[in-house]
């Protein structure tokens, strides 16, 4: 017996006030990560960048 | 009464004093005209010459005042850096910083310096990249001058208003007698300007990829708003 897949396509359409917030959720999780975040691996990979901005605490 | 007794009341002799002119009576009026006269002169030339007293010393306190140095001479502390700190620039260095105990112009020997630096405490809205340093003692530093004169080197970590306190004591069996001098310095050190220009260019292409994101969703927007 063979498995039986189906593919298809879904679309999903979104008012624009979502597409708004998603793209700035999207780009605050980007900012966070890089200048915030305490996890150690992204963290030391972005030192320099935090070190380097006027406003951005790191130690 | 007047005259006779040879005696005047003493509210008369006081008239006199005062300079009112002495009544004409008979007999012994004119010695005591003149003695009222007497008094009241060396009485004017006593406040004279008080007057004149009071005007001196208050003109020679007032030079002594007005010429620093002369009579009230004090031990003095100058707090200085190369470079200075218009150009010190956050974590580079390095700083030399220069502390002099001086009198009148003049170092003064055999003393010790005591130097006590507080880190600034910046607005939590503007951090710097070092927060934990904030507000916190930065150094305390013993130093002999003997010449008067101790220097020290360090980087000044962030920006902002530095609390630098000094104190200057005779070195402990020394012959220097002065006494003991503190004075507090404000260090202000500015933001390195390249990190300055790093914010903006970020601000800029924050602004700028919301500009583009903008004009993107609201033209797909209005093909949609079309179509339907």
């Amino acid at each position: 017996m063979m498995n039986r897949f189906m593919v298809g396509t879904a679309t999903v359409t979104t008012t624009v006030l979502v597409q708004v917030g998603l793209l700035l959720l999207l780009a605050a999780m980007v900012l966070f990560t890089i200048l915030f975040t305490p996890f150690p691996g992204i963290h030391d990979a972005f030192h320099e960048l935090r070190h380097s901005l006027y406003i951005v605490a790191c130690h | 009464m007047e005259g006779s007794g040879g005696k005047l009341p003493r509210e008369e002799w006081s008239k006199e004093a005062a300079g009112d002119k002495p009544r004409a009576t008979a007999g012994g009026t004119a010695f005591r005209t003149f003695a009222g006269k007497i008094q009241s002169r060396t009485r004017k030339q006593t406040m004279n010459k008080r007057r004149w007293r009071h005007l001196i010393v208050g003109l020679v306190a007032l030079m002594l005042a007005l010429v620093p140095g002369t009579a009230f001479a004090a031990v003095d502390i100058e707090f200085g850096t190369d470079p200075p700190a218009e150009e010190v620039i956050p974590e580079h260095g390095p700083v030399v910083s220069t502390v002099r105990v001086v009198d009148n112009g003049q170092p003064v020997a055999n003393a010790v310096i005591e130097v006590s630096v507080t880190n600034p405490s910046v607005s939590p809205l503007f951090s710097t990249d070092m927060p934990m340093v904030e507000g916190q003692p930065l150094g305390r530093l013993m130093l002999a001058a003997p010449e008067g004169e101790a220097t020290f080197i360090w980087l000044w970590p962030i920006r902002g208003d530095y609390d630098v306190v000094i104190t200057a004591r005779p070195a402990e069996g020394s012959d220097a007698a002065f006494e003991p001098v503190t004075k507090e310095f404000t260090y202000h050190v500015d933001e390195n300007p390249t990190k300055r220009n790093n914010l903006i260019i970020l601000l800029v292409i924050l602004v700028a990829f919301g500009l583009l994101s903008g004009f993107v969703l609201g033209r797909s927007s209005v093909r949609v708003g079309g179509q339907a």
